[in-house]
């Protein structure tokens, strides 16, 4: 019996081996993993990660001390927009988001059914533009919350990524916060970390509070909050400001991943993480009540957007 | 040749061996990640974080006996240890409606057409990651145990273990799947 299951099971795994589209591979192929440092050497700072085996297994990370070239112009406060700067990255991102919501073989599908593990949405909306100097992030979500895509634009870059809430989405409590994910990408070899999620009604300002002591003001619109720094420093509290002054709430977690095996030998092991998804975190708040506010959302194209499964937070870039 | 232009070359030449190795391998392991964590888009970023990783230590690499294994280590590493939150999203994914509702007579007609390559695929996708993985790199890459056992990082012991699981669970999950045929079907 086992040596017929095997066989079977053998031909079942290259079926579905051979479901990996062309596509895929030729993206993989054509990304850029070479280090920007001479002899494809482990850089040094902005991007690296120095796996510390503390206590609950966070990594100390080096972060915005020494922020890579690449970033130059960010600022850890959210700055005014140039001319044209959301609509063109608007137009990028929606370029990007349309390439990798996929379809046919590239499009996560039950296994079971073969259909869309998803149903497809009819339409996205824009719901936060976070500009910092020539870098601009934008969020987009459906209406209840439930899945959104979040598009970094730098000057000659775009990384987009997708995700959907697991299951349903608690209302924010209207002075509190509920982080989305806190993630890390890569962006023309150089790490970033972004963060993203929802902000009560009476939140209006949100400040995030990095592990290595330095702050970064989020970007708050429409219900919404959202920022990024260069580095693999995670934000582990913000500071929330409301009509009654200023609370600190403490978010999830980041799910950095952990240190690969290091080769024989490498006893100066640096971990670099591209990219780390994390899950919906609770809401975080004191009080409860309240809820997600509307606001104006510019809508993007309708029918052009689908997200993929809960698990897949994926990333796309182009250079 | 001078001493500047020599380096030059030698990191040319490292960067191509790179590349080449990118090339070669890109294919299986997007292949093996798509299997153990069973989602095109998270099998390519785990790819990439994986061949990130390997670039970064590609000097001390390429020097390898098989560089391939060792990525391929890093790759079944990053797709097992990311696995928490993935799995609880993938289980609640399952539990808002994936999952088969035996009553609804379509659904039945359809599970009744589909073989049993299928039925296996299915109950693929329902077996833990690492047991999924012990199977894939066993029965897709026809590693052997210790090979399975030095990708994972565990004993021959686990891996035997775990394969033995996973074959019986998969027996277990066709057995029921036709059980509930044969129910419809009467």
């Amino acid at each position: 019996m086992n040596d017929m299951l095997e066989t079977e099971l053998r031909e079942a795994l290259t079926a579905r081996a051979d479901e990996v589209p062309a596509s895929a591979v030729r993206r993989v192929r054509g990304r850029d993993y070479r280090p920007r440092t001479r002899d494809l050497r482990p850089p040094v700072a902005g991007g690296a990660l120095a796996c510390a085996a503390a206590a609950g297994g966070l990594a100390v990370a080096l972060g915005l001390s020494h922020p890579s070239p690449a970033f130059a112009g960010w600022s850890a406060h959210p700055t005014s927009a140039k001319p044209d700067q959301v609509s063109a990255a608007g137009s990028s991102c929606l370029a990007k988001l349309q390439a990798i919501s996929g379809s046919g073989a590239d499009r996560a599908v039950s296994a079971k059914s073969g259909k869309p593990l998803l149903p497809p949405l009819s339409s996205m909306s824009q719901v936060l533009s976070d500009i910092r100097g020539p870098f601009t992030f934008l969020v987009y979500a459906n209406s209840d919350g439930s899945a959104n895509a979040a598009c970094f634009e730098a000057p000659g870059f775009t990384s987009a990524s997708e995700m959907r809430a697991a299951g349903p989405v608690t209302p924010v409590a209207a002075d509190g916060v509920s982080v989305v994910r806190q993630s890390q990408a890569m962006s023309q070899g150089n790490g970033y970390t972004f963060i993203e999620g929802q902000a009560g009604s009476g939140v209006s300002q949100v400040t995030l509070n990095l592990t290595d002591g330095s702050t970064v003001q989020a970007t708050t619109e429409n219900g919404w909050f959202a920022a990024w720094w260069p580095g693999s420093v995670g934000a582990t509290t913000a500071t929330l400001t409301t009509s009654s002054g200023t609370t600190t709430a403490t978010l999830p977690t980041p799910d950095l991943p952990s240190c690969p095996p290091s080769p024989p030998g490498d006893q100066q092991s640096t971990c670099a993480s591209s990219s780390a998804s994390g899950s919906r975190g609770p809401t975080v708040g004191m009080q409860s009540g309240g809820g997600t506010t509307a606001g104006s959302m510019v809508p993007m194209s309708a029918g052009h957007l689908s997200l993929r499964t809960p698990a897949a937070s994926h990333h796309a870039s182009r250079r | 040749m001078t001493i500047r232009s020599a380096v030059t070359g030698h990191a040319d030449r490292r960067r191509a061996e790179f590349d080449q190795f990118v090339e070669d391998s890109s294919t299986g392991l997007l292949r093996t990640g798509y299997l153990i964590v069973w989602d095109l888009a998270e099998a390519e970023d785990l790819v990439q974080e994986c061949l990130l990783a390997v670039a970064r230590r590609w000097p001390r690499v390429r020097r390898m006996e098989h560089p391939y294994a060792y990525a391929r280590r890093i790759l079944v590493n990053l797709a097992l240890r990311g696995g928490p939150a993935r799995s609880r999203r993938q289980e609640e994914l399952r539990e808002a409606g994936v999952e088969r509702e035996p009553s609804d007579d379509e659904a039945a007609r359809e599970l009744e057409d589909v073989g049993v390559r299928a039925e296996l695929l299915v109950a693929l996708g329902r077996l833990p990651p690492r047991q999924r993985a012990v199977l894939v790199l066993r029965y897709l890459e026809d590693l052997s145990e210790a090979q399975v056992a030095e990708a994972l990082g565990c004993s021959v012991g686990t891996v035997k273990s775990s394969a033995s699981r996973g074959l019986t669970r998969l027996q277990d999950e066709l057995a029921l799947d036709r059980s509930l045929i044969a129910k419809e079907s009467s």
